[in-house]
């Protein structure tokens, strides 16, 4: 059944779109990743104009990380001030971004930049990733795991402004969680995703905190960062289509429940696996995207678009 | 009505009566091409009666043309080993659409500079370059930019790659259908009629016709335009309720 889109400015098939949306809010529930980093390349692949997709893919993980966060915090795994800290952190930074953002694309060559670093960035966190948590549940299988303390002191633990992160089960500087949620916010400024996947990693490794905490503290502070966008591209760009996220997010607020129920039977390591297989999944077709020749060189954009 | 309109070119015929120079009388079959939440594409006919005084070949070329935008156009090429954009040129005056109908292949007509003059077909359209003077000659550089967006337009279905046929009903009547497809832009588009005879032009006629969306298809997107921020916020209680209303559900069940 075909529906014309008002802003997309195209008709698709409804149930493409509700199955899309369906399978997009199943993975961001799982993992704790806002699904921008999915369902943005997706919907410019069925023919949605790619400022459009930012901005109605931000919408539909909006609804997507609502749905997540409240299906977590009722199993008591949502970390409030970790989560206040951290996107006080991003909105700075990706504040920040946007401004290096346009002070690199001034200078010239900033596509290469991104593109490569990238790749990189998510080649390097889905390989550690994997084979820490792949070498976890290798060493549990053969029964000889030691019990580890929760995590090293070292000299972060030196730093001021130490608060108290219940959920956590930390006893930190908050300026560490700040200083993380900053990094992701220039990060996403100037890649133009939500961030969620580099979050999840930087909060299990950098800060130590439970893989179950974690993902719904990190969908927590994806709802902030993602009405921010949202809001930004409708009152910018015009680039919102209600029509088309109400279809996603229909499928995909079902989907995150789901999600969330399978995460909750997984343990934290094979989680970690199957985040990491993810990551590299998409480094990997960027990488593709980036050295196989394009069938077809040039792009076209209408000029008015800020996009 | 089309039987109404058709009788209306037959009076007008006999009204127009020999010893007259060329007539050309033509009509759309609507003004209106209506998008609603079902739109999946569209079709209009533009029909009309020709009546040519004397002898000599003639030929009747329709051309379809919709609103003009300013258009970026990028390339790729291999940087280091990867494909990243490097360069851009903005052009203007692209039409959104634009499709060709003509009584016989556009190479066969004769039609001196006409084609040129009238931008009646894809290789004759003035796509110029931004920031650069009317009438200046686009440079060899830029014409790979000027071929994409012919190239991307006729794979999106918004340009006819080929030329569409004129057919003729009888001897004066003469009919052409245009196909939209469901991506058309909205706007006001131009129909223009022209009749060719040995080489001359000899009548014109053009008629517009708008594509609008109706309905909540409408109201949406004047409602995005015209109150972007309020559209914003809207946008994401949207979001925050039906997240919400799945939670609330499926704690339930």
């Amino acid at each position: 059944m075909q529906i014309y889109l008002p802003i997309a400015e195209l008709s698709v098939d409804i149930f493409l779109l509700l199955g899309l949306g369906g399978a997009v809010g199943f993975l961001s529930g799982l993992f704790g990743v806002g699904g921008g980093f999915l369902i943005t390349p997706l919907l410019i692949f069925i023919g949605v104009p790619a400022p459009v997709a930012v901005g109605t893919g931000a919408q539909q993980v909006v609804a997507t990380s609502v749905s997540g966060v409240i299906a977590h915090w009722r199993r008591n795994n949502v970390d409030i001030p970790m989560g206040l800290v951290l996107t006080a952190g991003g909105l700075v930074g990706s504040g920040l971004g946007s401004w290096a953002f346009a002070a690199l694309r001034k200078a010239g060559t900033v596509d290469v930049v991104i593109a490569i670093s990238y790749v990189l960035f998510l080649g390097i966190i889905g390989s550690l990733m994997f084979f820490e948590s792949a070498g976890a549940l290798w060493k549990q299988r053969r029964g000889t795991v030691r019990r580890r303390k929760l995590h090293q002191h070292n000299w972060v633990h030196g730093l001021p402004f130490k608060m108290r992160f219940r959920k956590s089960r930390l006893y930190i500087s908050a300026l560490m969680p700040l200083a993380i949620g900053f990094g992701i916010g220039v990060l996403s400024a100037i890649m133009g995703v939500g961030g969620g996947f580099i979050l999840v990693p930087a909060m299990i490794y950098l800060l130590g905190i439970p893989t179950q905490v974690v993902i719904g503290t990190s969908l927590f502070q994806v709802i902030f960062v993602t009405s921010f966008v949202t809001f930004l591209q409708a009152w910018a760009n015009q680039s919102v289509d209600i029509l088309l996220a109400m279809l996603l997010l229909f499928g995909s607020v079902i989907g995150a429940q789901f999600g969330t129920r399978v995460s909750l039977r997984l343990k934290g390591e094979q989680l970690r696996v199957l985040l990491s297989l993810l990551v590299l999944a998409v480094g990997l077709r960027l990488a593709v995207d980036l050295l196989v020749t394009p069938s077809e060189l040039f792009s076209l954009s209408l000029i008015g678009a800020r996009l | 009505m089309r039987a109404r309109l058709l009788l209306l070119l037959l009076a007008g015929l006999a009204w127009a009566g020999p010893g007259r120079a060329d007539t050309l009388m033509t009509d759309l079959s609507q003004r209106l091409i209506a998008i609603t939440s079902s739109f999946t594409g569209s079709s209009i006919l533009v029909f009309g009666a020709v009546v040519t005084d004397g002898p000599g070949k003639r030929d009747v070329v329709v051309v379809l043309r919709g609103p003009e935008q300013g258009i970026r156009v990028r390339r790729k090429e291999r940087v280091f080993g990867i494909w990243v954009n490097t360069d851009a040129h903005p052009f203007t005056g692209v039409p959104a659409f634009y499709a060709v109908a003509a009584t016989r292949p556009l190479g066969q007509i004769e039609a001196g500079s006409h084609f040129a003059r009238h931008q009646i077909g894809l290789e004759a359209l003035r796509l110029r370059e931004r920031d650069r003077p009317e009438g200046e000659e686009i440079t060899p550089d830029i014409l790979p930019f000027r071929e994409a967006i012919l190239r991307l337009r006729q794979r999106d279905r918004l340009y006819a790659g080929q030329v569409q046929s004129v057919t003729f009903v009888g001897p004066n009547l003469f009919r052409a259908e245009f196909q939209f497809p469901s991506n058309v832009p909205v706007g006001s588009y131009k129909a223009e009629i022209y009749l060719f005879r040995d080489g001359d032009l000899v009548g014109a006629n053009s008629s517009a016709l708008f594509v609008d969306k109706t309905g909540i298809e409408r109201w949406i997107y004047k409602a995005a335009l015209n109150y972007p921020a309020l559209y914003g916020l809207v946008a994401v209680a949207i979001a925050v309720g039906f997240g919400w209303g799945a939670a609330v559900v499926f704690r339930r069940t």
